[in-house]
């Protein structure tokens, strides 16, 4: 039969209708796992399709839905024969007349940092499906009804890499257009696109009217052919039963319309029929199908929205790279991911668009850190990320784990930097920042740097890209070293947005770099950029003259509908400052701590260093401070809240003195190395973290491995790491005995190290009773604990 | 939207009854975040239900529990509950605790009283379906509650395919993610007994958030 990409596309063609729902009607239990019927009803199923089949359906989906390693559990190891059963009976039953898709589904867990399955775990129970489908002779793949993106993009990369067949890959979103772990449309297409897939579709959750609203949207967000197989109407439940209530003839009215809208593909989802499939068929065989919308667009996607450029310009962030700045250097050698979160949190409030991570430092594994950054920056911003980073063991490990459609930065006009980067882009989707240099360095003229630009993009098409894959670094030089160094980046910048219709990209405050005032430079060359044609500025959002001058540019060229970006900027600023305390500088550094105000403290200490050291602000403020609130909570004078408020205003105060030893190359010696844990299959861990947060006031250092540790990695930091306290945190009393199991195991392997235990289900006697040395029943009283285990 | 009572966000916070305008407002502010950026999501499925002795059977499950059974009593029917705030409190509670640990605080407490107030509202909706046809709503009464085990969690998942219906997932030891989630049994009876949001009904007397008004 002719080849499925061949008919694509030129009439409508036809999915089959519900696969569960007539294993129900034929005796499957609730709960019970529909591909073992593949082998112990194999009539059942050679009935079902054939039903489909005789009702018109070109696709016949296999029954290997659930068929990963997860979901099947403890079948789990018949998996393969499962598969080979299940595509073998659609393919007797499909013959000459129909192709048969290897039908693939959710894992049913979630995957990491919310759930408990890594990407790498989820990449492989796809992949296992993938392959016996494939050897079973699937013709295509059909991943359906998905509704978290980063799992729909571990099946499909799946799908990529372990077959050649073409794929479908269909999600469910609500009647908003979302997925049920928040991405929008746009966002869903910009991966599923990005990654190669051959359909997109809608399917399950709505009915084909709510359908039909999504359509176009799904239609405008991509240029792929779209498939849809709605359910036959929402559910109606009727005593513990789920039915759906569209009849065939009326469901078949709506997938003309559907088909009308632009779809080339129509199914049935949860209730249809054959009934309903065969309906369908007489009513729509005959209509024509309309081609796909062809977009040319420049796109970054995070796991929830995209970014286009080309539009109004944007800003990429540009903290998070460690050059000339310690504090980050010293983040990535100790591995403190929290401090590249907090430094990507405060550029998304600051207004930055986009962010770029570089973590690349001579002595740290870039790969495996690059793609931890990227993980706990996606597990706190939803802004999409720009991959730095000149090794391309780190980007292409980084590209599989990002959530979304992430850029690139950077490839060069050089031929060995095309031939590592190119591949990389066009199979992840990702558009590339290419610099206009090559192996011979950087042309003096914009000549010389659009003539790179042309041949970077004549490279590029030869590996399927295009100009907007591309986003043309028109290089900033500096202006100290060359009076003509930002007319240079200018004219290049405008002949290839303009003449070349390629998005630009400029790290502008090379501009200044050896001058006084940059800031001055930085932004005024920002706004001669902008005019010229700049798409996106890789800048400091945290720099308000950066800022002022983008906020003003938008206002001032028709990008800032009504000026209400302008107006909000000024307001938040105005707010920012009146919002603190008035008169602030009457308060002592104390004080401040003790009313917990987190600006006026780190204010104070700025002055206190004018005329003391460090240690002499931590003994005569900080610490006595500190303790007066953990005295007043102790006599339950001061509340849970207001310990927090000292703890983070004395935190805020001890940021300012580090950075001040950072500066002056001294350090404040740690009291003592805390262990913190929150026990396996427990996930609460607010109680732990504010254990942290207190202990680190205190100067301890802590080492928090988080949320639902299994004992076993416990023990192994424990002995590796020489720890000598220990405390683990349990809510719940399901969880206690794996605090249990925990302190046994400390016993054997680290008979020196002390465990304080706390959490709400936990007494004295409780604690005694697991074998824990202290039982801490709030945070002040293992901060006191952790006092006497070191002061011994 | 649902709005998050701002009193209920400060007594899961374990803020005094005095608490300071600087905590206050930084409460408010969360709320006014969660409000914009969460939208719960909810799933109830009806069920009729036989209640024995200890016993509870509907659905195909039969769950021992004497309080259940006790809070069920005359319930010819049961809603299976479900509701969540889904992701992005997770996300957020992981977010505003790097910023400070009393805004991840505050996220956890207004997470608190944000589910319970949707719960409540959910529940509303549905009494206000039921009551026409003579029928009254039980108390929301959840796995892990009194002698009814956590692991009937399982058959609630399975029961309503929450994984699939509103991404929540379970873990080996039925712990809920997103953790703002609530699963519930809500019995229906042709008993008018009082309002479903008062404690009075709860065993557990010296509970500190037991509210006392009738």
């Amino acid at each position: 039969m002719t080849p499925f990409l061949e008919a694509l596309g030129t009439r409508p063609l036809f999915l089959d209708g519900a696969m569960g729902t007539m294993l129900q009607s034929r005796g499957l239990g609730p709960g019970a796992l529909p591909e073992l019927w593949n082998l112990s009803h194999p009539d059942v199923l050679r009935d079902i399709h054939r039903a489909y089949l005789d009702a018109g359906a070109d696709i016949l989906l296999a029954n290997t839905f659930g068929a990963n390693r997860c979901k099947l559990g403890a079948a789990a190891d018949q998996a393969g024969a499962l598969i080979a059963a299940g595509v073998a009976l659609a393919k007797e039953a499909a013959g000459e007349h129909a192709w048969v898709g290897l039908d693939v589904g959710s894992t049913g867990k979630l995957l990491r940092p919310y759930g408990d399955l890594s990407f790498e775990n989820a990449y492989d129970a796809f992949a296992e499906m993938i392959d016996a489908g494939a050897a079973a002779g699937a013709d295509l793949i059909v991943i359906e009804t998905m509704s978290d993106l980063y799992e729909t993009k571990a099946a499909l990369l799946a799908a990529k890499e372990h077959c050649s067949l073409p794929v479908i890959v269909s999600l469910t979103f609500d009647e908003t257009g979302k997925l049920l772990t928040g991405a929008d449309i746009p966002a869903a297409a910009a991966v599923v696109e990005g990654l190669g897939a051959d359909v997109i579709g809608l399917n399950c959750g709505l009915g084909p009217q709510q359908m039909r609203a999504l359509l176009p949207l799904l239609r405008d967000a991509c240029s792929l052919p779209v498939a849809v197989s709605a359910n036959a109407g929402l559910p109606v439940v009727v005593d513990g039963r789920t039915c759906f209530n569209v009849a065939p003839e009326e469901f078949a009215g709506e997938c003309r319309a559907l088909i009308e809208g632009g779809a080339v593909l129509v199914g049935g989802c949860c209730g249809t029929t054959p009934e309903h499939i065969a309906a369908m068929t007489a009513a729509c065989r005959m209509l024509p199908v309309l081609p796909p919308e062809q977009h040319k667009r420049t796109i970054a996607a995070s796991y929830t929205h995209t970014v286009e450029l080309g539009g109004a310009p944007l800003i990429i962030g540009e903290r998070l790279n460690p050059t000339g700045k310690a504090a980050l250097k010293e983040a990535l050698r100790s591995g403190d991911l929290d401090y590249l979160c907090r430094e990507a949190i405060a550029q998304a409030d600051n207004g930055a668009h986009i962010l770029d991570v570089n973590v690349g430092l001579p002595e740290i594994d870039e790969p495996q850190m690059l793609c931890d950054a990227v993980q706990a920056i996606q597990a706190v911003c939803d802004l999409p990320l720009q991959l730095d980073t000149s090794d391309p063991e780190a980007l292409e490990r980084a590209l599989r784990v990002y959530n979304g459609r992430p850029l690139i930065n950077s490839v060069n006009g050089g031929a060995e930097s095309m031939a590592a980067v190119f591949p990389l882009a066009k199979k992840y989707g990702a558009a590339v920042v290419a610099l206009t240099l090559d192996e011979h360095g950087i042309p003096e003229t914009a000549a010389g740097r659009i003539a790179i630009a042309e041949r970077i993009l004549a490279t590029a098409k030869t590996y399927g890209l295009s100009e907007q894959d591309l986003i043309v670094d028109a290089l900033a030089m500096t202006v100290s070293t060359g009076a003509d160094n930002a007319n240079v980046a200018l004219e290049t910048l405008d002949h290839v947005r303009h003449t070349l219709h390629m998005n630009t990209v400029l790290g502008v405050s090379n501009i200044s770099f050896g001058l006084p005032r940059r800031e001055k430079l930085n932004a005024a060359f920002f706004l001669l950029a902008m005019g010229r044609g700049l798409s996106a500025g890789i800048v400091n959002p945290g720099d308000a003259a950066m800022m002022d001058a983008y906020r003003a540019y938008c206002a001032l060229t028709g990008w800032d509908s009504r000026c209400q970006a302008y107006i909000g900027y000024c307001s938040a600023q105005a707010e920012g400052i009146s919002s603190r305390v008035p008169a602030a500088a009457a308060l002592t550094l104390r004080q401040a701590v003790l009313r917990g105000l987190c600006h006026e403290a780190a204010e104070q200490t700025k002055v206190m260093l004018a005329e003391h050291v460090p240690l002499q602000i931590i003994d005569s403020e900080l610490i006595p401070a500190l303790n007066e609130v953990g005295a007043g909570f102790e006599a339950k004078t001061v509340f849970l809240p207001q310990l927090l408020m000292s703890a983070d205003a004395a935190k805020a105060a001890f940021d300012v003195l580090k950075a001040h030893m950072g500066r002056t190359g001294t350090a404040q010696a740690s009291k003592g190395r805390v262990l913190l844990a929150t026990v396996k299959g427990d996930v609460h861990d607010i109680g732990k973290n504010i254990v942290k947060t207190l202990l680190e006031n205190y100067g301890f250092d802590v080492l928090d491995l988080g949320k639902d540790v299994a004992p076993e990695a416990i023990v192994e930091a424990v002995t590796e790491q020489r720890i000598t306290l220990v405390g683990l945190s349990a809510l719940m009393t399901t969880t206690v005995p794996y605090m249990e199991q925990t302190i046994r195991l400390l016993r054997t392997a680290a008979p020196d190290c002390r465990v304080m235990v706390g959490g709400a289900v936990l007494t004295s006697a409780y604690a005694r009773q697991i074998g824990a040395d202290f039982y801490g029943k709030d945070a002040m009283s293992t901060v006191r604990y952790a006092g006497e285990v070191f002061r011994d | 939207m649902t709005a998050i009572p701002e009193a209920e966000a400060l007594r899961y916070l374990g803020a005094p009854p005095d608490a300071p305008e600087v905590l206050k407002s930084q409460v408010r502010e969360v709320c006014a975040m969660m409000e914009r950026q969460i939208t719960p999501r909810s799933l109830w499925r009806a069920f009729s239900c036989t209640v024995e002795g200890a016993s509870v059977s509907f659905g195909g499950v039969v769950w021992e529990s004497a309080d259940l059974a006790r809070h069920l009593k005359g319930c010819a029917s049961l809603l299976l509950f479900a509701a969540t705030l889904g992701q992005e409190s997770e996300r957020m509670a992981r977010r505003e605790q790097l910023r400070s640990m009393t805004r991840g605080a505050a996220v956890h407490a207004a997470g608190a009283a944000m589910i319970e107030q949707f719960c409540d509202e959910c529940q509303e909706k549905l009494a206000a379906e039921y009551e026409p046809q003579g029928l009254y709503l039980r108390p929301r009464y959840s796995p892990g509650y009194g002698d009814l085990s956590l692991g009937c969690q399982r058959d609630v998942f399975r029961l309503l395919e929450l994984p699939r219906h509103l991404g929540l997932r379970l873990n080996d030891d039925c712990m809920m993610t997103p953790g703002k989630s609530v699963t519930a049994v809500i019995g229906i009876s042709m008993e008018q007994r009082k309002s479903f949001r008062r404690c009075l009904t709860c065993g557990r007397t010296s509970c500190p958030f037991r509210k006392e008004e009738s």
